[in-house]
């Protein structure tokens, strides 16, 4: 009896296995088109994101450029630089246009490390802004109404007069 | 020297932040020639910062945080409670908790104080601490002040490009004018209220970390006429304020950036505003950069933060006896 049961058993188990790894399959499948990470891959400890959570707005992007004086390290001035961005995805959020200007506080730090007494909501696993990274981000849509403190906008005459506020910023890489 | 320290002596009382002997941050108040220093809050567990006078000199403004806090050059408007007192620093009370009434700046006639926060900048009347009208602040951030006539506020704005650009805002229409945009900071009034004084760092001049030492400027409201006051290679000059008949000028001279509130403040000093533009330390390259500047006597003062100055004195008119 005992050895028909494990006979049984272990067809059974096996059958489970396949349903459950079938399930898994599609539940992860559900859950990539419902948070929209088909085409874009996290880097980093997912484990420990905020970016699905944190702002009103959470996009994928394109950074354009690092203009030349957006980002310094200034001991004892804490800013916020405004870089532009090419919306590549919209997770959460409306009325985000397709060229984004969004301000990244103390940018010459990494992100895990910029959160101080000043602002306290920040993080992601950006280290150094490049020109051409894909960064997946929570937003704000006024840097005026989240932040108080100095902010280098090299864009401000032509496009960008308040700007986005950057509460996690991920790199994100296209998927192969 | 002696001649500048008789002229100012008799001219009210100068109150600062600076170290006590217990290395707290207490409020001091010296005559405008450095004599007759007094620690007039005395608060062990506490730092207190950022003294204002209001213009009448009838009270005085500061901050009160928690001794082990660090005061931070840029937030300090924003750490502690605010505290009002009687202007010889009696008479205390708080007007709110920590991080309450942030940069508040007292309105000319001492009643109501303008605060400037994300909501935006805020009239708030002292006696209800109820909030009169609420308008966006359109990139001001730090260091707010109210002019003598009530008609402007003077600020640091991030609204202009530059990040520290010092700007004026019109408090009728909230209309914003560029003063300078060139990396600017405490900003302050000339009595006439057509001037500002504030201190700024020209990209040309190289120094610290390459990007410039700190020097003290002035121009009219529109930014027109830009004029050097004071600058001096090797220290930043910072907390430029008038005095309150407008011939002279009070600064700190900070041999480290940021007018240095984590250690102990800078040596505070008094000029002649008719002595000005003036160069000190005798750069040849910063002169020849100015070549109409004069020369005049500089008195040395304790070593402070953010000095503020009063006509009034304050320790012998019976006034000082009425409750704020």
């Amino acid at each position: 009896m005992t050895m028909i049961h494990h006979a049984r058993g272990g067809l059974g188990l096996t059958k489970l296995r396949l349903m459950s790894l079938g399930l898994l399959t599609l539940l992860l499948a559900l859950v990539f088109i419902a948070t929209g990470c088909l085409p874009f891959v996290r880097k980093g400890p997912a484990e420990i994101t905020q970016v699905g959570t944190l702002g009103s707005v959470e996009i994928t992007a394109r950074l354009l450029e690092v203009p030349e004086g957006a980002i310094i390290e200034r001991r004892h001035y804490d800013y916020a630089a405004v870089l532009k961005y090419e919306v590549l995805e919209i997770h959460r959020g409306e009325h985000v246009p397709t060229v984004i200007y969004i301000a990244h506080y103390n940018p010459f730090k990494p992100r895990s490390q910029a959160a101080d007494a000043r602002v306290v909501t920040l993080g992601g696993t950006v280290t150094r802004f490049e020109a051409g990274q894909i960064h997946r981000m929570a937003l704000e849509p006024s840097a005026e109404q989240h932040y108080l403190g100095g902010v280098i906008n090299l864009y401000l005459e032509r496009e960008a007069e308040d700007p986005w506020w950057a509460l996690w910023c991920d790199l994100a890489e296209p998927k192969p | 020297m002696r001649a500048l320290a008789a002229e100012v002596k008799p001219l009210g009382w100068i109150a600062y932040a600076a170290r006590s002997e217990h290395k707290d941050w207490d409020i001091f108040v010296c005559r405008p020639d450095g004599s007759d220093v007094r620690n007039i809050t005395r608060t062990r567990d506490h730092h207190e910062t950022w003294p204002q006078f209001s213009r009448d000199g009838q009270h005085l403004l500061f901050r009160r945080l928690p001794a082990d806090e660090t005061v931070d050059g840029n937030r300090y408007g924003q750490q502690g409670q605010p505290i009002l007192a009687l202007a010889d620093g009696s008479q205390s009370r708080s007007l709110g908790a920590a991080g309450e009434l942030p940069w508040a700046c007292f309105s000319p006639d001492g009643k109501q104080v303008a605060t400037l926060s994300l909501k935006g900048i805020s009239i708030v009347d002292i006696a209800s601490l109820k909030v009169v009208r609420t308008i966006p602040r359109k990139g001001f951030f730090q260091q707010l002040s109210w002019s003598p006539d009530g008609n402007q506020w003077g600020g640091v704005s991030n609204g202009l490009g530059t990040g520290w650009s010092v700007a004026r805002m019109e408090v009728a229409s909230g209309n914003v004018t560029a003063v300078s945009t060139v990396d600017c900071c405490t900003p302050d009034w000339f009595p006439d209220n057509q001037q500002m004084i504030f201190s700024n760092r020209q990209p040309q001049v190289r120094g610290e970390h390459d990007y410039g030492w700190t020097q003290l400027w002035r121009c009219d409201i529109a930014g027109r006429e830009p004029q050097l006051i004071y600058a001096e290679q090797g220290r930043h000059i910072y907390g430029g304020c008038v005095s309150p008949d407008g011939k002279y000028i009070l600064f700190t001279g900070n041999d480290k950036e940021d007018g240095d509130p984590q250690n102990e403040g800078s040596v505070m000093q008094v000029i002649r505003l008719a002595d000005t533009p003036m160069v000190g330390g005798g750069d040849a390259a910063l002169l020849a950069r100015h070549p109409g500047a004069k020369r005049g006597p500089m008195l040395d003062l304790p070593r402070g933060f953010e000095p503020c100055w009063t006509a009034r004195d304050i320790f012998e008119d019976p006034q000082t006896s009425r409750k704020p």
